[in-house]
């Protein structure tokens, strides 16, 4: 019989293990929440109780998705083994679609979608990227949103701008107050990781057009009443 | 939304059973009545071979076997699926890496697992909008009617549609396939005016570089790569341009670096193991055509020369008898295959010649030849070359240098392929000679052609067939002599009527140059003129 002794190689560094076991959990949580979603669209209307839960599972399993994608495309860009694929896109296709990928989520919590975004507007972005800001940024706003989440699409003097709107509580001010001290490390208690800001930001970086680079921001400015976050795009 | 599939013949494509169900209901919800599924890609393609689907929903990773991206590209090279059909890649990637792997075939779209199925139905009904958009030009291109693509693309443009910037970029992609390289290049100053679009920027130094002018694509490319990395066509082309400013090494590793960032890549790693050959990088290059082989496996892209290089590359590192074991391996793999046949022959030949066993070699090129002469002139350039290569390196130089003659007698135009001759002839330490019998060669060829057009320009056009119908006879191969022939019998009917033997004549050469290359623009000129003639009659 042969062996294969197994080592704890040296050179095999963190960072190249823990994306792959990032891109293999990826992969799971993608499958769990296939399962999740066949299952649910074959409850019947009287288990009401069991559909409340599967969305709540639903909407965990996508958070964690969503927190994977970005700690891979984080790795990636990193690395310099994400290719920008800047093309021109439907700014209203892509928000539409964003919007889609929660729809049972937005369906069973009642809120009510609108969306802002004339017809024509055209950009030039990396649509996968973009996406997956969006896609963060929503599942987020589900969470805190109370009935209500304005998407929104314009073209401004400096460039384009994508905003997600929501009528909750808003943005706390922790968050809100840039932090410059370097010393606070991660902090494990307040389920914020910061990943989702740092994504956004690292996503608007990488649009940039005839000199100027994007940026993403956040605020309590929200039209309908609550927080507001901001993508500019060159 | 309003999306309905119900007419629509739809296959779903993936390995695990919950998935193909789960996809099913999804396009069921929308319609469709008429689903099948398939559970690996070998079963995919056998059933897309049987019916014509309109819309292929296909996972990437599917087990054993073929790949998503290997069913897309049977399916489109051996022409299995209308030009309608939406084929969609489902993949669990987050970034383009699947996109970069490509090389020839694209998906219409690729769809990140795991989707809603309100997107899925986005998406579908976008791309059934954007078929249609699209469905004059796509139709043309699948008639290889490009010149008139091209047109189309012109008249889509003149109403400014919103999606502008894909007509533009479709039409540049035909520019380039049918050389009009000042056309595309019209085109891509005007998109580069409004933004540094990387397809753009791509296709500027693709003009470039068909210009010769492989400095300034050379800067185009590395300025795009400054500012993205993982662009693996840069690195493509980037190869491309050094080789042509003779900078070897440097484009060895542009290579290395796209098929680092595309691993699964088949046409990549063949690349990069000719460039690598061509360097006396034996190491890199066994390691890239062995990759190149494992890879292919499932693919389009499989081919018996992949072993002959390997094997040539073991004979130069002096280990013919590995040399021996990968021609097994390729005798196992093309059973009944004349030309594998030939090639294993061909290199057996070289390798026992590598361990002083003289006799067999001998007999090995016997076996080669035989076959050779078998095929009667069916034999794929490829395969020719290599077996007058073997015959070199034995010392038959009388039969080698008949074939090399052969060879520049059909593509006395074709600069690749001169400068892989004169890499054989270098190889076997017949440097000067090998010069000698190419430029001979070629000046014998153009010689025949300038009389030819001699006789056109003055309009002794009854000589000039003659003339060239004699010339081609002897050139099956050669695009320039056939198409001149082709054209001396046009320009004679269009002076003096047209009649059933001269239109049968033509035919037969315009069908050869659409053989050897059916894209080029010279011919599409003259298959138009020839068509003027039919319907005139």
């Amino acid at each position: 019989m042969s062996e294969r002794r197994l080592q704890a190689n040296e050179k095999l560094d963190f960072q190249t293990v823990m994306a792959s076991t990032v891109h293999d959990l990826k992969n799971s949580v993608g499958m769990l929440i296939d399962t999740l979603r066949d299952t649910t669209s074959e409850l019947t209307p009287q288990e009401q109780t069991l559909r409340t839960r599967f969305s709540r599972l639903e909407s965990e399993a996508m958070r964690v998705s969503n927190d994977l994608i970005q700690l891979l495309t984080v790795y990636k860009i990193d690395h310099g083994i994400c290719s920008l694929d800047i093309s021109h896109h439907s700014v209203r296709d892509l928000l539409e679609e964003c919007m889609l990928q929660y729809s049972p989520l937005i369906e069973h919590k009642g809120i009510n979608m609108y969306l802002e975004c004339p017809e024509e507007l055209y950009w030039f972005l990396d649509h996968t990227l973009v996406c997956g800001v969006i896609n963060n940024v929503l599942n987020n706003a589900i969470r805190y949103t109370k009935d209500a989440l304005l998407l929104r699409g314009i073209e401004t003097d400096t460039g384009l701008v994508i905003q997600v709107e929501d009528n909750g509580p808003g943005y706390p001010d922790q968050l809100l107050t840039p932090t410059d001290n370097n010393d606070s490390g991660v902090d494990f208690s307040s389920g914020s990781t910061g990943l989702g800001l740092y994504f956004s930001a690292l996503v608007a970086h990488q649009h940039h057009n005839k000199g100027t680079r994007g940026h993403a921001a956040i605020d309590n400015d929200s039209s309908i009443g609550g927080g507001r976050f901001s993508l500019f795009l060159p | 939304m309003y999306l309905d599939l119900s007419d629509k013949k739809i296959l779903v494509i993936d390995d695990f059973s919950q998935m193909r169900s789960s996809m099913k209901k999804m396009v069921q919800s929308f319609g469709a009545t008429d689903v099948d599924d398939a559970a690996n890609g070998e079963d995919a393609v056998k059933k897309i071979a049987r019916k014509p689907y309109d819309i292929v929903l296909c996972d990437y990773s599917l087990g054993e076997g073929k790949d998503g991206q290997q069913v897309l590209e049977e399916s489109k090279h051996r022409n299995l699926v209308k030009y309608s059909t939406i084929f969609m890649m489902i993949t669990a990637e987050t970034s383009t890496e699947m996109v970069m792997g490509a090389v020839e075939y694209y998906p219409d779209d690729y769809l990140t697992k795991p989707f809603t199925k309100e997107v899925l139905g986005k998406r579908l009904e976008k791309l059934i909008e954007r078929k249609s958009d699209f469905d004059d030009i796509e139709s043309a291109i699948h008639k290889k009617q490009l010149e008139r693509a091209i047109a189309l693309c012109d008249e889509h443009i003149g109403k400014m549609p919103k999606n502008l910037l894909e007509f533009f970029r479709l039409k540049t992609d035909l520019c380039l396939k049918t050389g009009a390289y000042e056309q595309a290049e019209a085109v891509y100053e005007k998109v580069l005016a409004m933004r540094a679009i990387p397809w753009a920027v791509m296709g500027m130094a693709k003009v470039h570089f068909h210009q010769q002018q492989y400095q300034k694509a050379q800067e185009m490319l590395r300025d795009l790569l400054e500012t993205n990395d993982a662009h693996v066509e840069a690195y493509d082309w980037l190869a491309k341009c050094y080789d042509k400013l003779g900078e070897h090494q440097q484009a060895q590793e542009a290579l290395a670096r796209a098929a680092e960032l595309s691993p699964k890549s088949v046409l990549r790693q063949k690349a990069l193991g000719e460039i690598a050959h061509k360097n006396h990088d034996l190491d890199a290059a066994e390691k890239s055509y062995s990759k190149a082989i494992r890879l292919g496996k499932n693919s389009i892209y499989k081919s018996p020369h992949d072993y002959a290089n390997l094997s040539k590359v073991f004979v130069e590192k002096d280990s013919p008898s590995q040399a021996l074991k990968v021609l097994g391996n390729l005798q196992k793999e093309y059973k009944g295959d004349a030309n594998a046949g030939i090639l294993c022959h061909a290199m057996e030949g070289m390798a026992y010649k590598k361990m002083n066993r003289n006799e067999e070699a001998d007999q090995a090129m016997e076996a080669a030849s035989a076959l050779y002469e078998k095929a009667g002139g069916k034999v794929p350039l490829e395969v020719t070359m290599d077996v007058a290569q073997a015959h070199l390196t034995l010392g038959n130089k009388e039969k080698g240098n008949a074939m090399i003659k052969e060879i520049v007698r059909n593509h006395h135009d074709d600069e690749e392929i001169l400068k892989q001759i004169e890499g054989i002839f270098e190889d076997a330490d017949l440097e000067e000679e090998g010069k000698r019998i190419i430029s001979s060669t070629r000046d014998e060829i153009i010689g025949i052609n300038n009389k030819g057009v001699t006789l056109v320009k003055e309009k002794k056009l009854k000589e000039a067939i003659d003339f060239f119908d004699k010339a081609a006879d002897g050139l099956p191969d050669n695009k320039i002599i056939n198409m001149n022939a082709a054209q001396a019998i046009i320009m004679q009917m269009e002076q003096n009527g047209s009649d059933d033997k001269l239109l049968y004549q033509a035919r037969q050469y315009l069908d050869r140059v659409q053989r050897l290359e059916p894209a080029n623009m010279e011919y599409q000129k003259l298959a138009k003129r020839y068509k003027t003639l039919i319907t005139a009659k």
